[in-house]
């Protein structure tokens, strides 16, 4: 079969991978000016579709028969014809020579093939986003990144993308610390620093967002990929969030449902009533005080017949529903023609709130959180050689809270469950007023619902615009670029507060019940507020240069910057600069690549200077496997990439002018009979003149390479940072010189390690199955700081991990007084039975602070993530697991400790297993009223092992076949169920490795939807 | 397809980048103008001094001050640290000093970080007062009250440790060597009384300060403030009489019986400066004595640490079983061992023959101070206009601490460890049914304190007779009765060492919770028997129907042991920070510790 001249054509205007320029980058913001623009959308020939699992189209990928007598290789949109191919042949997929699946060729004259970017060869394929909107071939460049696709995060049905990362990048760690709706922060730290986010080539915190409309987000590890923000925090890894574009063709309109059933993991487990007595009596016996409850006191708790005055209230269930629900509705259209290309997409989230309501209110005092985004993103061919492009991001975030007087909504309400005994008081008296006493004030049942509520609003609005112009008739490959965007952020809220009273009922004389009440009843108070307001305008002008020959390649840019952010009411913080980057390669086989950050920031002496640092980096790297020599071993090396980088990075924290020394308002006296207050002013922290940026040199190391025909991808890196320069207080900042110590540029500390990504890939026939690991192991060690003096050398932390704890050494517990005899204890304390034994490490026969040491080894944290996936028709199915390893925890607080706050704080199940003659191998020591100075001093007794593994998330999803959806006119339709935080292995099992304490619980999530596309 | 000419949309992107680059450049402010600067804060032309005067005012805040202020939230009195009383919650910190719990690491006062603070916000204030251009009288008074605050709060610092590093006027800044030596206690005391001695002259006398600044630093204060520091030079455990092994750093190292004299001179040079406005207050006849702390100004108080009019004392610390609006917390406990120093209203101590005292109504005819200091439990007998009401009453009812009470009902709930609760300090709330703003400032230096460390001084340079007047004074306007010999229950011709005794317990009674006992019993060195063994409450049994047949009675048992004390002769002198020993070495701990 002849090749007709119009594929020809097709294919010598496509270059081949291997000499494929900076990839024009379809869809990020530098659109290119691809001359299939004009093509007509629905091809009348066999022209199969190739994407990627996210629908990305999949450019430069080879389809042949099996003979190999056709051949095509795929365009930009990811469509490559084979007009001659009769519906039954076998069509081979194959990129770099490996064959990457076949299928057969049917009446569908546009069958889309997916192809998983999991596979080494595919992944190749798709550019890598790098700062300030550009991206580089994979293989052409030196830099450590990685890359995390649209399919992957949209799998969790998770309000922040933060939390969807978890698990998914090598180095790469999430720590949730709550599961609040609309305030379910994740942290992301990457290999060990806080990362953080580029949106569309800005810097913008943004995390809360529509999941659909991330293309993908790239994880920058090392200097060269990071160095060109320069002082704006590139110490920190860089979490580089690209939005999607259209792509030109036939529009894709996409709707999603789904909804979720979401349920709070692992509360702490308070006591009941009955036994939360008889604890308080055995700790109150403890402690030589007086018992609290009588026997009939106890027998009342424990057969519930007086529920008023032997109140048992559990006040989770109380409070708190089972479950709640998520629903989320996502539309998006994209497509494009030769003059435009669009993306829009509008997402609506609802989440309802865990509190429970009660009918006695005309108004909502639950937490619930309703999320509107808007994204549209437009790209607009103004002329041959002239593009421009605006997207828009709009969103508007509503919280409803209850009032709770005494705190800030729900949070406060989930420390008062944690705080309140199941004893405290009846939620109701016999009269219907709210039940308390003097020691509890705020009856919980109305804080939730008899405390007004609360209503937050957040409006956040981006808008970017953008030309870019070829200078091709400069010379071929150069081009300018302009970008402006502004962003707007304001979050209010609404104060509709009430106070409540609550009643002790008693027994009069008269034997009629009394009310002693205890604070007062209230109108609702309305209030107003700001939470915070800000706002960045950004400026950037760009000179580019994009050329890839046969045998020289190279490609750089050249950036002028200007970030000023304005925050409340403070002056704008302004960072501005230029940078650039540069990437030579040789036959594409040896890559030299330098970038630079030329920055500074305006809040420097003397009157708001701008200060500037220079941060290069350099890096080489090597694609050995396209060297001669290893031509021969391609069957079962696929592919094999060396690189390496050393560079200077920087983070500036100048503080708000802290170079001034200032004197600020502090609180007044009273003077005078009449005992008026004054003002009072006085100086402030000292002025920190000589203030610099923290500074960072970073080494990396890595091996990339494919093995397997291509079927299994390895990525191994070492790294080694120093971090200097770093801002902390010193230590000898002794109290004598009578005022704070600002900050100084004093610290260093040292970070390195590995991290491993392994990906394989295999189709068979209609399966394609696929396995990820990506895994680091990280160690860090302090250098230096300004190290006090410590009479032991176990006391330094200086050569420890970076927030090493410190603490005593526990040696079990006291069994009797014969082992307390003569025993080291802990100064002025006399210990008794069932309480720590701590080591005398000095030996002097006392337990004091001489004898902390380095508690719990947390050196190195190994995170790590698995994840599993397969496809077999129209079945879809993966499976993240997550975790890590050599993690501890420290246990403390309300919710471990019992009878805290001077014993009216709660009693919790794991203190049934506590200390008594009869339970020798307790896991909780003797207990006691209040703060127990022994037991509760920082020690090792209390920390655990945290390591842990997670089912983060299952997928099951089944897509129609397609001309089963055609019937009814739909492109597509996919059914799907997933499920997040299903399992969690870990040694403390009560508790959640991430969210615990009085802290708003992790949700597990039950999900159900389907996608339609039009 | 419209297409821009090149000649126009080059420029035009030129000129937006331009555009972009200089818009920006018109910054309102290059640095917050609302800092307030050296330039401001000194302001060499604001003849008023306004802003300096904002500063001046702030350090006022560097005063001591007393009420329920140890350990985190609404904390604890000194004095919960000592025989007077526990604090009602258990294991608070105010306690360590009394069960041993006591570290370097973990001690309840340290002052160290604010005391120097304080030190140098006044250095400041002396180093820069003279740029602004205001009267130079107002300027010199400005100066010694803030050399006044400098004193007082050094000397809060040298009443814990003993000698600390003097800064005197020194500024320090990031540059300096702050590895500073502890200066000897010989060193402290003379620099704070040749301070005392410098300012006494700018400052104001009393009758010259007017209402409206009321709170500010009298030359009395100074006079106030040299008689204490002498008193406690002159003392046993600083006067040569040091323990532990401790060394010039804690006290004099040899006895010299001058400094007594030193001390009656200083106390004698208040009581007889011209124009002196200081006398104890007698009216109203009953209750004087609780009106000294009620009525922000009096001829009594030499100085209090001014604050707001609130019922935060009386909610604090008023007995628990209260609701809105009167809801209070009962927090502090006094002993009975403080109950049993008030003598009888005969001015005989409860133990003496004659002295009265029914140990089945053990709050009838006492030292009316003893009422007014705390609340015990309130009986009344007979009724209508035979009712007579013993014990106390508080917002229209008896006070019950009996056991079942409801000031004390068992169960978990924060309440009386003892038996009684704190009254001192508090307003009369005694037939009322709410709570209304009181003045509640903290004395510093009283008129009463003055006259008992005259008395102390005069005992032991042999003037006995002489200290027992200052005795009676205060015992007549306690309103005890004076007895056929007129000497209010005190022996004629009394030994020195039982004057001592005498005047050592009326110092108890009189200054209780005022943090006077807990050092006291130091510089005395009666802590080790004082505050060692038990401390002790009262249980009340009430029995009876409460009818007309069988009315309640009520059972004493004053020997309830409520907390063992512990006493460590380590204890005398306050551990140093461990932080600030670790950061400056040449800081040397004090012994024991």
């Amino acid at each position: 079969m002849a090749i007709t001249p119009a594929v020809r054509a097709q294919i010598i205007n496509v270059p081949l991978p291997a000499q494929r320029a900076v990839v024009p980058s379809d869809t990020a913001k530098t659109p290119g000016t691809p001359p299939e623009l004009n093509r007509a959308p629905v091809p009348q020939v066999f022209t199969p579709s190739i994407t990627d699992e996210n629908g990305e189209p999949l450019r430069g990928v080879k389809l042949a028969n099996e003979s190999g007598t056709l051949t095509a290789v795929t365009d930009s949109l990811g469509q490559a014809p084979l007009p001659e191919i009769r519906a039954g042949e076998t069509v081979v997929v194959s990129i770099d020579n490996s064959v990457i699946r076949r299928f057969t060729a049917s009446d569908d004259l546009t069958p889309i093939i997916v192809l998983d970017t999991k596979n080494p060869a595919v992944a190749r394929l798709k550019p890598v986003r790098l700062l300030f909107g550009t991206s580089l071939r994979p293989d052409l460049t030196a830099a450590s990144t990685q890359t995390v696709y649209n399919s992957a995060l949209q799998r969790m049905p998770v309000t922040s993308f933060l939390t969807a990362l978890a698990g998914q990048g090598a180095g790469l760690q999430i720590a949730q610390f709550s599961g609040q709706p609309g305030n379910d922060l994740a942290f992301a730290t990457l290999l060990g620093q806080n990362a953080t986010v580029v949106i569309d080539g800005i810097v913008r915190p943004i995390y809360n967002f529509d999941l659909e409309e991330i293309e993908s987000v790239t994880l920058l590890k090392d200097a060269l990929s990071t160095s060109m923000l320069g002082v704006r925090n590139t110490n920190a890894g860089i979490l580089n969030v690209t939005t999607r574009r259209g792509t030109p063709g036939q529009p894709r309109i996409s709707l999603t449902v789904q909804s979720a059933i979401q349920s709070p993991i692992k509360f702490p487990k308070p006591l009941d009533a009955y036994n939360y007595a008889l604890l308080s009596n055995e700790a109150r016996a403890n402690d030589g005080l007086p018992a609290a409850y009588s026997a009939q006191d106890l027998a009342l708790y424990q057969n519930g017949q007086d529920p008023l005055g032997h109140p048992n209230v559990n006040w989770n269930d109380q409070l708190l529903k089972k479950s709640s629900q998520l629903d989320r509705y996502t539309f998006s259209a994209s497509g494009g023609n030769a003059f435009s290309k669009y993306f829009v997409s509008v997402e609506h989230l609802k989440q309802s709130g865990l509190l429970k309501t009660s009918d006695i209110n005309k108004y909502n005092t639950t937490n619930d959180y309703k999320a509107y985004t808007l994204r549209s993103n437009v790209d607009l061919q103004l002329s041959k050689k002239l593009t421009g492009g605006i997207q828009l991001l709009g969103r508007i975030l509503n919280n409803n809270d209850t009032g709770a007087n005494f705190g800030q909504g729900l949070p406060a309400i989930l420390s008062n469950i944690i705080n309140t005994p199941a004893l405290a008081y009846p939620v109701y008296n016999d009269n219907g007023t709210y039940g308390g006493n003097q020691q509890y004030q705020n009856n919980l049942w109305a804080q939730a619902i008899g405390s007004g509520y609360r209503e937050t609003y957040t409006r956040d609005v981006i808008a970017d615009f953008y030309l870019k112009r070829s200078l091709n008739e400069v010379t071929p490959g150069l081009w300018v670029r302009a970008l402006a965007s502004y962003y707007a952020s304001l979050s209010e809220i609404y104060y509709r507060d009430k106070q409540f009273a609550v009643f002790q009922q008693g027994v009069g004389a008269d034997g009629q019940p009394t009310y002693t009440q205890y604070g007062t009843n209230g109108e609702q108070q309305n209030n107003q507020g700001i939470i915070y307001q800000n706002n960045t305008s950004y400026v950037e002008a760009d000179l580019g240069y994009d050329r890839q020959g046969e045998v020289h390649g190279l490609h750089g840019v050249l950036v002028a910057s200007r970030n000023s952010f304005v925050e409340n009411s403070d002056l704008p913080y302004t960072v501005q600069g230029v940078s650039g980057r540069g990437s030579y390669n040789y036959q594409g086989k040896y890559v030299a690549e330098f970038a630079f950050g030329l920055n500074g920031s305006n809040r420097y002496p003397d009157n708001g200077a701008f200060k500037y640092g220079f941060f290069p980096a350099g890096g080489l790297a090597w694609n050995i496997s396209r060297e001669s020599f290893l031509q021969s071993t391609q069957n079962w090396l696929s592919y094999l990439k060396l690189y390496t980088s050393l560079g200077l990075t920087g983070n500036d924290v100048p503080g708000y002018f802290s170079y001034v020394q200032q004197y600020f308002d502090t609180s007044g006296p009273v003077f005078g009979t009449g005992a008026g207050g004054v003002s009072a002013v006085s100086e402030q922290v000292l002025a920190s003149r000589n203030r610099t940026w923290e500074k960072a040199r970073k080494f990396t190391l890595g091996v990339q390479g494919a093995v397997l025909d291509n079927h299994l991808s390895i990525t191994f890196e070492y790294y080694n940072s120093l971090y200097y320069d770093l801002l902390q207080q010193r230590g000898r900042n002794t109290g004598l010189i009578g005022q704070l110590y600002p900050n100084e540029n004093i610290g260093r500390n040292q970070y390195y390690g590995v991290t491993t990504q392994l990906s394989y890939q295999q189709n068979f026939g209609d399966l394609s199955l696929l396995a990820a690991l990506n895994m680091g192991v990280q160690y860090n060690r302090v250098l230096t700081q300004d190290e006090v003096f410590r009479p032991y050398d176990y006391m330094r932390r200086t050569g420890q991990a970076v927030g090493q704890p410190f603490g005593y050494i526990a040696d079990g517990l006291f069994q009797n007084a014969a082992e307390i005899q003569g025993a080291p204890t802990l100064v002025g304390y006399t210990p008794q039975a069932g309480d720590i034994r701590y080591k005398d490490l000095n030996g002097d026969g006392i337990i004091n602070q001489f004898d902390i040491a380095p508690i719990g080894d947390i050196n190195p944290s190994i995170p790590f993530g698995v994840t599993l996936g397969a496809r077999w028709k129209g079945f879809d199915a993966t499976l993240l697991i997550q975790g890590v390893l050599n993690r501890v925890v420290y246990l403390s607080g309300n919710s471990e400790y019992a009878f805290q706050n001077n014993g009216f704080g709660n009693a919790f199940e794991q203190h049934l297993d506590r200390w008594t003659p009869q339970n020798p191998g307790a896991s909780y020591p003797r207990l006691g009223i209040g703060n127990n100075l022994n037991n509760f001093a920082t020690s090792s007794y209390w920390l655990r092992d945290n390591s842990y593994a997670r089912l983060k998330n299952i997928e099951v999803g089944y897509t129609v076949p397609l001309n089963f959806s055609k019937r009814v006119r739909l492109q597509g339709v996919r059914f799907f169920f997933n499920g997040t935080n299903l399992l969690s292995f870990s040694q403390l099992d009560r508790i959640d490795p991430e969210v615990f304490n009085a802290s708003y619980p992790q949700q597990r999530l039950l999900n159900f939807g389907f996608n339609i596309k039009l | 397809m419209f297409t821009l000419p090149k000649k126009v949309y080059v420029p035009a992107l030129a000129a937006l980048l331009a555009l972009g680059s200089t818009a920006c450049q018109k910054d309102p402010e290059t640095e917050p103008r609302y800092f307030i600067r050296d330039n401001l804060q000194w302001d060499e032309q604001d003849r008023n001094a306004t802003v300096a005067l904002f500063y001046f005012n702030d350090l006022f805040n560097y005063l001591p001050s007393g009420f329920n202020r140890l350990g985190d939230g609404t904390g604890d009195f000194l004095a919960a640290g000592t025989d007077d009383a526990i604090p009602s919650r258990v294991n608070r910190p105010a306690q360590y000093f009394t069960n041993g719990f006591i570290s370097v690491v973990n001690s309840p006062d340290q002052y160290w970080t604010t005391a120097y603070a304080g030190i140098r916000r006044v250095n400041i204030f002396l180093a820069n007062i003279d740029r602004v251009p205001a009267l130079p009288a107002n300027i010199v008074i400005w100066k010694a009250e803030a050399r006044f605050i400098r004193a007082m709060v050094t000397w809060e610092l040298v009443k814990r440790y003993g000698g600390v590093p003097l800064v005197r006027d020194r500024l320090f800044t990031l540059e300096d060597d702050l590895a500073l030596p502890r200066n000897s206690y010989a060193d402290c005391v003379s620099y704070i009384v040749s301070e005392c001695d410098a300012i006494r002259n700018d400052l104001r006398l009393p009758g010259s300060i007017p209402d409206g600044e009321w709170g500010r630093i009298p030359r009395t204060a100074a006079l106030a403030l040299k008689s204490r520091v002498l008193l406690y030079a002159a003392s046993p455990l600083y006067n040569g009489g040091q323990v532990n092994g401790a060394t010039q750093l804690q006290g004099y190292p040899s006895y010299d019986a001058g400094r007594w004299t030193l001390a009656l001179n200083a106390a004698q040079d208040l009581m007889t400066a011209p124009n002196n406005v200081h006398s104890l207050i007698t009216t109203p006849a009953a209750t004087a004595f609780a009106s000294v702390f009620t009525t922000k100004k009096n001829a009594e108080i030499i100085l209090a640490k001014q604050s707001a009019n609130s019922f935060n004392l009386e909610t604090w610390n008023a007995p628990m079983g209260y609701g809105t609006p009167a809801a209070s917390q009962g927090l502090t406990s006094p002993s009975q061992n403080f109950v049993d120093a008030f003598p009888t209203l005969t001015g005989l101590p409860i133990t003496a023959s004659g002295s009265g005292y029914d140990p089945q109504n053990p709050y009838a005819n006492r030292d009316p101070r003893l009422l007014l200091s705390v609340f015990t439990n309130g009986v009344t007998t007979g009724t209508g206009t035979t009712a007579v009401t013993t014990g106390s009453r508080w917002l229209s009812r008896n006070v019950e601490t009996f056991d079942g009470g409801r000031d004390r009902p068992g169960g978990s709930a924060v309440q009386t460890r003892t038996g009684y609760y704190l009254r001192k300090f508090m307003g009369d709330f005694t037939n009322s049914t709410t709570y209304t703003n009181q003045s509640h400032n903290f004395p510093l230096f009283r008129y009463a304190e003055i006259l008992l460390n005259y008395a102390e001084a005069l005992n032991e340079v042999g003037r006995t007779e002489d200290a027992v007047t200052q005795v009676i004074a205060l015992r007549r306007r306690a309103g005890l009765t004076a007895g056929t010999n007129n000497r209010f229950g005190i022996a004629s011709s009394i030994s020195q060492a039982d004057a001592r005794t005498l005047i050592r317990n009326e110092r108890r009674i009189e200054l209780g919770f005022e943090e006077h006992r807990f050092w006291d019993v130091r510089r005395w060195k009666t802590a080790e028997t004082v505050l060692s063994g038990p401390l002790y409450g009262v249980q009340i049994t009430r029995a009876g129907a409460g009818t007309t047949a069988s009315p309640y009675t009520y059972a004493y048992n004053p020997r309830a042991t409520a907390a063992t004390m512990l006493w460590q002769t380590r204890l005398y002198y306050l551990p140093l920070p461990y932080d600030e020993t670790t950061k400056n070495l040449n800081l040397v701990q004090n012994p024991g510790w």
